[in-house]
């Protein structure tokens, strides 16, 4: 018994992620969409931030690994 | 032999009953507003719970078969979960309510004033008290701004004749501080000029477009669809409160001013849109 998903499963589904939620609260800004959507749009940003960041660090990761382990 | 004789049972007075009626009536209280919560739980929040159990089983089972498709599933749902409850509103409030509720104070504070008969404008005055900006109403138009320890702590001021209150939207004033987690007499006016209008957008999303202006000594706040603007329209057909002291929008601006410049702020005019929800309003910086 083990997850079975691994550290670039996991990096694939947050830069998915990271795409909806920055687009989604993109859409909600008050500056663009207009909408009257009743949800906290500043805990949406920071969320989207964040995953986006997770993803940036995985992908910067990876990075390190092919210079530092050819 | 000693026998000690029963004390005969006292019955409980009112004395005694009162302290703990009032602490059942506590319980009830507490009881009923737990009840009513939990039957008005919003639907958002059972689709956010929903989502969240069924992501977590779908992980649970996907460790248990090891399954990448269940997983994905699991870990999609528990997120998409988690964040439908993270991002739920605060509470909201129907800005009809919200009007209702404060018309009435201002219309009684309008009647007192004209009655009193302070008609002139309003100046927006810093002080040093834990109110930062009172305002004075002379009852003639002034020669000389008073100074801010002069008119402070008196409510009716003989000389210059006019009455010092605290200005309806100085509440407002101190909300925009607390969010921005600074304080308005450190900033300056180039400063807020640049980060109000973030604040009243995005953050408390009061309005949907600000624009600020300064001109000399004379700036101007463009607000489109302010949250206040229908009740400005109230407030300006019905009270001259508009007029001299602005609307809480409006005289929230000017205490922002009148700490920002450390200058006394008169409120000059403002001007209100009934189809687009605009407002329009704009002061003069005063020399003490």
């Amino acid at each position: 018994m083990a997850f079975p998903l691994g550290f670039w499963d996991l990096s694939l589904w947050a830069a998915v992620t990271a795409i909806i939620l920055l687009a989604t609260s993109e859409l909600l800004s008050p500056y663009y969409g207009r909408t009257r959507l009743m949800i906290n749009k500043k805990r949406l940003r920071i969320v989207a931030l964040i995953v986006a960041l997770i993803f940036l660090a995985s992908v910067a990761y990876r990075i390190y690994e092919i210079v530092a382990k050819p | 032999m000693q026998v000690t004789i029963p004390s005969p049972i006292t019955k409980p007075g009112p004395t005694t009953l009162a302290p703990k009626l009032e602490e059942l009536k506590k319980t009830e209280a507490s009881i009923q507003a737990q009840t009513s919560r939990a039957r008005h739980r919003s639907s958002s929040a059972l689709i956010g719970y929903g989502l969240t159990g069924v992501g977590g089983l779908s992980l649970i089972i996907s460790v248990a078969f090891t399954s990448t498709v269940l997983a994905f599933i699991g870990l999609g749902l528990t997120f998409w979960g988690a964040l439908l409850l993270f991002i739920r509103p605060r509470h909201y409030v129907r800005t009809d309510l919200m009007d209702s509720t404060a018309l009435s104070s201002l219309r009684t504070i309008d009647r007192v004033i004209t009655g009193l008969g302070y008609n002139e404008k309003g100046i927006y005055i810093p002080v040093g008290n834990p109110e930062k900006t009172v305002v004075f109403i002379p009852s003639q138009p002034l020669k000389q701004i008073p100074k801010a320890e002069q008119i402070e702590k008196q409510t009716f001021v003989k000389n210059p004749e006019g009455i010092t209150i605290v200005p309806p939207g100085m509440a407002l004033a101190n909300l925009f501080e607390k969010e921005l987690g600074v304080k308005f007499s450190e900033w300056s006016l180039e400063k807020m000029t640049e980060r109000l209008p973030k604040l009243l957008i995005e953050d408390l999303e009061m309005v949907q477009d600000c624009t600020i202006r300064t001109e000399g000594d004379r700036v101007s706040f463009k607000f489109v669809e302010s949250v206040f603007a229908e009740f400005c329209g109230q407030l300006k057909g019905s009270t001259k409160v508009c007029g001299s002291l602005g609307c809480p929008m409006c005289s929230a601006m000017a205490c922002v001013l009148a700490q920002v410049t450390h200058r006394p702020v008169k409120f000059d005019e403002d001007k209100y849109t009934v189809g687009g929800g605009t407002v329009e309003s704009s002061y003069l910086l005063l020399t003490s």
